[in-house]
């Protein structure tokens, strides 16, 4: 549907040009529909959806006051035509200069950004905030890119806490707190390897809010909802003496994934027309669930309890020791039903089929690291890492179909883990000229036991004779280790 | 002052701000936007900043380099011993956009020579999105295109209705504050605005200094030439080579981003 007509001077009745004639869609917030310049004889067309009304329309130039009308519903599907007379309005000319705080300051390998500039209200969690970020990209688990360049670590006050899993941080830490976000390149965490090596590795420092400085800060927050909804969090952090502590919960069933760390098998809207193939996470489903689903959190079925525990202590007892460790356990439960009824109407009689699905899935991760760095002398140094990780899935999906003729149950259960852990011991000696000797022990455990539990009734009642039947359903138990 | 700066812009964000019937006749507002040219930011040894000014008014608009430069570590070293009408050539662009006649004018680096590219303003496909961020006072929109070879994030501000912007950025219901690229190659950085332009120099199209019968070129012509240019240097370059067996080969880095 087009919407069309000219722009005029109302005093002088000429037409004007380069005017911003702009369609809105009234709705909570007015959207920009449309938007396009008047020519040089003062004329504008814009195509509209007919499907979306009621809408405004603007006709804004710099010098005349902005012109707003409302279009009449329903419009025609032929379209609208609307002249727009502006006016000049005579009042003192001032000077308007605009002069932001520094918002980014670029200093050699340090990018530093006002957080405050680039909050508008609207951001819970760092995550938030950093998607604003210029040359800051957040993917959907959470990990980051600047400029191109993957994100190694996030520091909060120049202190790791988390290590690589800042998700943990970011995803859980209120965008509030924040006073900066410095991006750093060629950051290095041993100090041996500082004038050797520029590793090329890019890490987020968060600077909080000078208030905060001197004293533990942290944000709590609890929220519920209509229909048992509910999301509770904490990040709490002291980062004062030689025992530095962070503490990280969060308990929602918003479909909020609190760490990004599971392996959904739950499909986001958007995500259904994807294969099997393209979702290697995804446990066979037995049916497609047509269901039209509350697309409240943005991205799955929101049928989850996740819960969350995060424990990050840093100690440094002396100047030639320092320990970082962190430990958290998250669980994400999934429970789901669906009821389908059909009616097939043949010649000379009607068959009901109803199907009854239950599903449920429970995922636990849990992840642990401690490095301890034990500074020999000013040229040498130790440092041990030792990393695990576990996790587990168990579950389990019931379809149950009755109708006259045939009758049917099929039920699926199974698990997975996976178990890996990797100790490192490094050795590093600073020689002259840049360069460093570096001696590196590694140890890697991995297994990953599966079970997959099938049990059919299919076609049983196909079978007159019991052993028949027995021979049609198959029960198949497979266990992979490796 | 705070309190003047968030008078003056709620003047003009309620479209109070305008120049009597009379004046606005005689002369149309106009406004300069100050703003900062930052490339190379994924090499920190290669950044450069160039410290840029848009003059603009309902039609037509003009940006250039305003003077001030800062270099990376390598780009300064390298200015001092190679080619320096190289590497200063950012000192020499400047794009003429004129929306009424639908016309770009830029002085442009064909590698070893500046030239001049007259052609006709192409439009560019802006996806307007509902996140929005406050510059100071000045409530801006985002919105995502692919110009010249790079996706770029814009901020416009609707509040001031001038469809252009920093560098061949335009064509977005209101001016373009702020745009960066997704690689993080190139950004154009806010830095203040005013209204009206308190120097009242005119906005003309740029011309060739020391050249009085240049010829400009389309848009197509200058691709082509860029790249002649750049072949030709190669040839130059390895006719007469410093060691047996080598090659020396020339690449130009720009904004826009050229067919090889």
């Amino acid at each position: 549907m087009w919407i069309q007509g000219q722009v005029t001077d109302s005093l002088s009745r000429k037409p004007l040009a380069s005017v911003n004639v702009v369609a809105y869609r009234i709705t909570t917030d007015t959207t920009i529909l449309a938007f396009g310049l008047t020519n040089h004889q003062g004329y504008y067309r814009l195509y509209v959806p007919a499907s979306v009304q009621p809408l405004l329309m603007a006709a804004k130039a710099l010098g005349y006051a902005t012109q707003y009308f409302s279009l009449p519903t329903p419009l025609a599907p032929a379209g609208f035509t609307h002249q727009f007379a502006l006016t000049v309005r005579a009042i003192a000319l001032n000077e308007v200069l605009i002069k932001p705080v520094s918002d980014i300051a670029v200093n050699r390998d340090t990018t530093t950004y006002q957080a405050k500039a680039f909050a508008d209200g609207s951001e819970r969690s760092v995550e938030d905030l950093i998607r604003k970020l210029p040359g800051m990209v957040v993917s959907d688990d959470g990990k980051l890119t600047i400029n191109g360049k993957p994100v190694d670590k996030v520091l909060i006050e120049g202190e790791e806490l988390f290590g690589k899993k800042y998700q943990l941080i970011t995803r859980n830490m209120s965008a509030g707190l924040l006073y900066q976000v410095q991006a750093i390149d060629h950051y290095q965490d041993n100090p041996l390897l500082r004038e050797v090596d520029g590793s090329g590795k890019t890490v987020l420092n968060l600077v909080v809010n000078p208030e905060a400085r001197g004293r533990p800060f942290g944000n709590v927050s609890a929220a519920g909802g209509p229909q048992t909804r509910y999301e509770t969090n904490t990040a709490l952090f002291s980062l004062l003496g030689v025992v530095k502590v962070g503490l990280i919960t969060n308990a929602n069933n918003l479909g909020n994934d609190p760490i990004a760390q599971m392996p959904y098998e739950l499909e986001s809207e958007s995500a259904s027309a994807l294969s099997e193939v393209e979702r290697p996470n995804a446990q066979p489903l037995l049916q497609n669930r047509q269901a039209v689903v509350p697309d409240l959190a943005q991205q799955r079925y929101n049928f989850n309890q996740a819960r969350l525990v995060g424990l990050s202590l840093n100690i440094r007892p002396t100047s030639k020791i320092t320990t970082r460790s962190y430990l958290y356990v998250t669980r994400d439960w999934h429970r789901s039903g669906s009821v389908a009824s059909q009616q097939y109407i043949l010649n000379d009689s009607t068959v009901f089929v109803s199907d009854s699905l239950n599903s449920a899935q429970l995922p636990i991760s849990a992840s642990g690291q401690l490095l301890a760095n034990y500074s020999i002398d000013s040229t040498q140094g130790l440092r041990l890492t030792s990393t695990i990780k576990l996790y587990q899935s168990v579950y389990s999906a019931h379809l149950n179909t009755q109708n006259k003729i045939l009758p049917e149950q099929i039920g699926i259960s199974g698990s997975e883990q996976m178990r890996s852990g990797q100790h490192q011991l490094q050795y590093t000696r600073k020689l002259l000229n840049r360069q460093a000797f570096i001696a590196l022990f590694t140890y890697q455990t991995a297994t990953l036991p599966q079970t997959t539990l099938w049990d059919s009734k299919r076609y049983a009642p196909l079978f007159s004779q019991p052993d028949s039947f027995r021979i049609a359903n198959q029960r198949i138990t497979q266990t992979d280790q490796t | 002052m705070s309190k003047i700066i968030a008078y003056l812009s709620s003047l003009l964000f309620s479209g109070a701000l305008c120049l009597p019937a009379s004046a606005q006749s005689a002369k149309p507002l106009a406004g300069v936007l100050h703003y900062r040219q930052i490339t190379g930011l994924t090499d920190t040894n290669r950044r450069t900043t160039a410290y840029c000014l848009l003059r603009f008014n309902q039609h037509e608009s003009v940006s250039r380099f305003t003077g001030k430069f800062q270099g990376g570590n390598a780009l300064d070293s390298i200015r001092r011993t190679t080619i320096p009408a190289l590497m200063n050539s950012n000192r020499y662009a400047s794009v003429y956009t004129n929306l009424k006649t639908s016309r770009m004018v830029s002085r442009q680096q064909a590698f070893t020579e500046l030239v001049l590219v007259d052609d006709s303003l192409q439009p560019i496909q802006w996806t307007i999105h509902s996140d929005r961020r406050l510059f100071n006072t000045l409530n801006t929109q985002k919105a995502t295109a692919r110009v010249r070879g790079r996706d770029y994030t814009a901020w416009f501000c609707p509040d001031i209705p001038v469809s252009t912007g920093p560098w061949k950025l335009f064509g977005l219901p209101g001016l373009i504050l702020e745009a960066y690229d997704d690689k993080g190659h190139v950004r154009f950085l806010f830095e203040s605005l005013t209204i009206p332009d308190p120097t009242k120099q005119p906005i003309i199209p740029p011309i060739l200094v020391n050249k009085r019968n240049y010829k400009s070129m389309n848009e197509k012509e200058f691709v082509t030439k860029r790249r002649d240019n750049l072949v030709n240097s190669g040839r130059m370059a390895n006719a007469e080579p410093s060691w047996e067996n080598s090659k020396t080969t020339f690449k130009s880095t720009s904004i826009e981003l050229y067919p090889d």
